[in-house]
């Protein structure tokens, strides 16, 4: 082999040794610290060994993390996607306020300054609440900063003085022989009055399905299921068809098909039409959901990647 | 006065539209994004799917990826494929495709091979060489043989790379690259060898070609194949061949290669379809990552018009503004809560502009009777017929025939289709009609060599084909020369028997091509007036009553001349 060769060798044998170190490596080395950890036979001097990770990074295949005080860092995984994937991962876990994400995020960070823990934070957030990939909590009983979580608030949180009072009225009524479920009743068309009096309302939710009722909720608890079983990939926002979930559920058309625009007006599903209406058979818009508009919906996907409430 | 909302269609993601609204379709980017990240670090080919509605911003979203690349992750090759193909010449389409993308120049004036192939051969030079970023011309073929014994390259490939990274015989290497016959001369200047053109074989040739290049490219340039227009592959109602290949073609990509990111975009509508077609572990591999292109709420339509209004530079900044605000109040009465496509949101807009432009004041537009729809497609084909008269080469006529003659004959007369069997070696098309089989056999071979062997195992393969006449067809343009006797004796054997040469004239294939893009474009959603998609139905019906006298004369001589001696 010419000597050319064996430079060349050399030098590609070191990109993979440093390739293969900083995807060993659970977190960012300085250029002093992959320096450490090649063999002696490869080990150069730091300004040479910055100038070769500046080329990779440049040209790809690996990324400058941030820094530590004054030293670069270099990893095989870039920042960002690595930030938010920590942001995802611990909200999931349970709801943060911001200072307390900052500090988790600060401490997957490995040891960077506050500041810019700071600056990628909020950036990271706005962007993910943004995409509903997070969601805001206000806060409840004695908190007094927001929440963010990675599902959507549960308003039965929000709801405990509400239960006290109908406990204390179920109460209050009990010697006069009306029972809870009586209370609850009157509860119901109460709060139903103004909804089915305003005609926006009444467009929004024209099934009765949206959280009104154990039976609605039931039903949607059915739906989502079977969402889940016919296409797994739904909790990553895959399309699933509506004619698979209507031949899998057996309910009256009506039925499904008030509940699938029930979901796509409370902003849990997207809905996505046929491009083609004309040219279906009536058989084939028999499958589909049709919104009286000329619209006729072939395929739905769940809005957000939790969608927890199932 | 330009209306900044009127181009609502993309076509190509080499060139996209400039504004760009980054929180429209944010999820399947990312995706993208991190598919390609992905097959980078682990060295292992992926696959996305995207779906959305038609003008949902597929294609928009694929240039978005192709200008992220270019500007944050140079070190790749992005390869745009519309699969306006036959299903039994995919493999040389895609090739095709390859090469045309893989020659295309970037922003350095280098094309993306010179890229690849220079990076190949920069980590092959010794330390004194890379800090000086030079080569002597004079090392090039060590180095290239160097490149070609670690990428496992065929000589073919190398010599043709030689050819292109010297600038020498410049039209033949890229005519080799695309797949193209090769006069005798030409293999010879090349110094190649000559090769096989069996039609079977060619298939085979350009998988290996394509595997090969993705070896050219190695384990740190993933390349980005993108195919749009999958719905174009279907060539009639109930099709299901071309979408079959396809998944093959997906399948042995995501198997057989390791640096490969497959993107693949179809219309919401077509996914149970496009389930049925392909066998299950395609659809797998065709799956590994999907994405859906939603339809766009009213925070995303705002921010889309108002992204679009600031490109206007001839409006003052106070016009702007009042635009601006008539474009919010109407959105806000017009978008519902499942939302709209951005090219409907589009298409409201424009109208609303021009009206607005156009001022209180202004002169208004005289009375116009809205545009049919036959008026229009009678224009965007009139359009793409001139477009393809100038671009149009002899070597294309095997790619427009193959893929437009099956459908124009089957609207033509339903009872006419083209026949799905594997491959029937030199014939490349069988069409199926009423107790009849008629053969065609695309002779458009520059290799004299190559036609006469073709010829020759046509003659050979007669009786064994239960074909009741053969059609040879040749461009006009390729004549076959007074030296070439033997192709010129099997032509006339041929004839004595069932076989009958026809050559059509370029005005028919540039209007088969011209009906055959327009048909793709409808089935892929990509074929709009105003906010209105529209459906291949629609431009089926107005095909079979407007299709061209020539064309028409041109396929009913394909099977119904029967020659004399069949």
């Amino acid at each position: 082999m010419t000597v050319k060769g064996t430079k060349s060798l050399a030098l590609k044998e070191t990109f993979a040794v440093i390739g293969k170190i900083l995807q060993d490596s659970r977190e960012p080395l300085s250029v002093s610290g992959i320096n450490d950890k090649l063999p002696f036979s490869l080990r150069m001097d730091r300004r040479k060994l910055t100038e070769l990770l500046h080329e990779q990074v440049r040209l790809g295949t690996m990324y400058e993390w941030l820094p530590k005080g004054s030293q670069k860092r270099y990893w095989t995984q870039s920042v960002e996607p690595y930030a938010r994937a920590k942001i995802i991962g611990s909200l999931s876990e349970r709801p943060h306020t911001r200072g307390q994400l900052q500090d988790a995020l600060k401490r997957s960070l490995f040891g960077c300054s506050e500041s810019r823990v700071a600056a990628l934070s909020a950036k990271l957030l706005s962007a993910l609440l943004k995409e509903r990939l997070l969601f805001k909590h206000p806060p409840q009983g004695r908190q007094k900063a927001p929440r963010i979580a990675a599902a959507p608030p549960d308003p039965s949180l929000y709801l405990g003085k509400v239960e006290k009072e109908f406990r204390g009225v179920c109460k209050k009524l009990e010697g006069a022989g009306i029972s809870p479920a009586q209370v609850l009743e009157s509860l119901n068309r109460i709060l139903r009055l103004p909804a089915e009096k305003s005609p926006s309302s009444q467009k929004a939710s024209p099934s009765g399905l949206g959280g009104r009722g154990p039976e609605a909720a039931e039903l949607e608890r059915t739906i989502l299921d079977k969402i889940f079983q016919i296409e797994p990939a739904s909790r990553q926002m895959a399309l699933v068809s509506i004619r698979e979930l209507r031949s899998s559920l057996d309910l009256p058309k009506n039925v499904f098909d008030e509940a699938i625009l029930d979901l796509s007006h409370r902003g849990k599903i997207f809905l996505h039409r046929h491009a083609f209406p004309a040219e279906m058979t009536r058989e084939e818009q028999e499958h589909t959901v049709s919104d009286g508009h000329g619209n006729y919906y072939m395929g739905l996907v769940l809005r957000s990647k939790g969608f927890q409430d199932v | 006065m330009f209306n900044p909302f009127r181009h609502a269609i993309a076509t190509d993601p080499w060139n996209p539209y400039e504004t760009d609204v980054p929180e429209i379709n944010a999820g399947a980017f990312q995706l993208c994004r991190e598919a390609f990240h992905s097959v980078r670090i682990r060295k292992r080919s992926t696959s996305v799917l995207l779906y959305g509605e038609p003008g949902s911003g597929k294609t928009h979203l694929l240039g978005r990826l192709r200008k992220y690349l270019k500007e944050e992750a140079p070190l790749n090759v992005f390869v745009s494929i519309r699969l306006q193909s036959s299903p039994h010449r995919l493999w040389r389409y895609i090739r095709k495709c390859l090469a045309e993308n893989l020659l295309r120049k970037l922003d350095s004036h280098r094309s993306q091979l010179e890229f690849v192939s220079l990076w190949r051969l920069y980590q092959l030079l010794p330390d004194e060489w890379k800090i000086r970023k030079a080569m002597l011309v004079r090392d090039l073929p060590y180095y290239l043989e160097q490149l070609g014994a670690e990428a496992i390259l065929s000589r073919s490939l190398c010599k043709v790379l030689e050819h292109l990274l010297r600038g020498q015989h410049v039209s033949d290497a890229v005519a080799w690259f695309k797949g193209d016959s090769l006069p005798e001369s030409a293999l010879h200047a090349l110094d190649l060898a000559h090769e096989t053109e069996e039609s079977g074989d060619q298939e085979d040739q350009a998988r290996e070609f394509v595997q090969e290049v993705c070896r050219l490219a190695g384990p740190s340039i993933p390349l980005v194949f993108a195919f749009d227009q999958v719905e174009a592959l279907k060539r009639y109602n109930r099709d299901s061949e071309g979408l079959y290949v396809f998944g093959q073609v997906v399948a042995f990509l995501h198997d057989q290669t390791s640096n490969v990111v497959l993107v693949s975009t179809i219309q919401s509508y077509f996914l149970d379809e496009l389930k049925r077609a392909f066998m299950s572990p395609d659809y797998d591999r065709l799956v590994v990552h999907q994405g859906t292109l939603n339809p766009l709420n009213l925070n995303q339509a705002l921010n889309l018009a108002s992204a679009r209004l600031t490109t206007c530079e001839e409006l003052s900044e106070r016009g702007k503004h009042e635009i601006q605000r008539e474009l919010a109040e109407e959105l806000k009465r017009i978008v519902p809560p499942a939302g709209l496509t951005a090219r409907q949101v589009l298409a409201r807009c424009t109208t609303l502009f021009d009206s607005l432009a156009r001022g209180p004041a202004g002169k208004p537009s005289p009375a116009k009777a809205p545009e049919s729809t036959e008026a229009f497609l009678d224009k965007e084909k009139a359009a793409r017929v001139k477009q393809i008269i100038q671009e149009i080469t002899p070597e294309k006529t095997d790619e427009i025939i193959q893929s437009a003659v099956p459908i124009l004959i089957h609207l033509m007369n339903e009872k006419w289709r083209e026949e799905d069997r594997p491959s029937r070696g030199d014939v490349d098309i069988v069409l199926e009609g009423p107790n009849e089989k008629v053969g065609i056999s695309l002779c458009n071979q520059n290799n004299m060599t190559s036609l006469a062997s073709r010829l020759r195992r046509l003659l050979n393969q007669k009786k064994e084909e239960a074909l009741d006449w053969l059609v040879l067809i040749r461009h006009p343009q390729m004549p076959i020369s007074a030296e070439a006797k033997k192709a010129r004796a099997y032509l006339e054997d041929l004839n004595r028997h069932h076989a009958r040469l026809i050559q059509p004239a370029e005005e028919v294939l540039a209007a088969m091509e011209a009906l055959r893009s327009l048909l793709g474009d409808a089935t892929a959603g990509d074929l709009a007036r105003g906010g209105h998609t529209i459906g291949d139905k629609e431009v089926r019906d107005w095909l079979k009553k407007h299709m061209d006298r020539p064309v028409m004369d041109f396929l009913q001589d394909l099977i119904t001349s029967r020659p004399s001696s069949a």
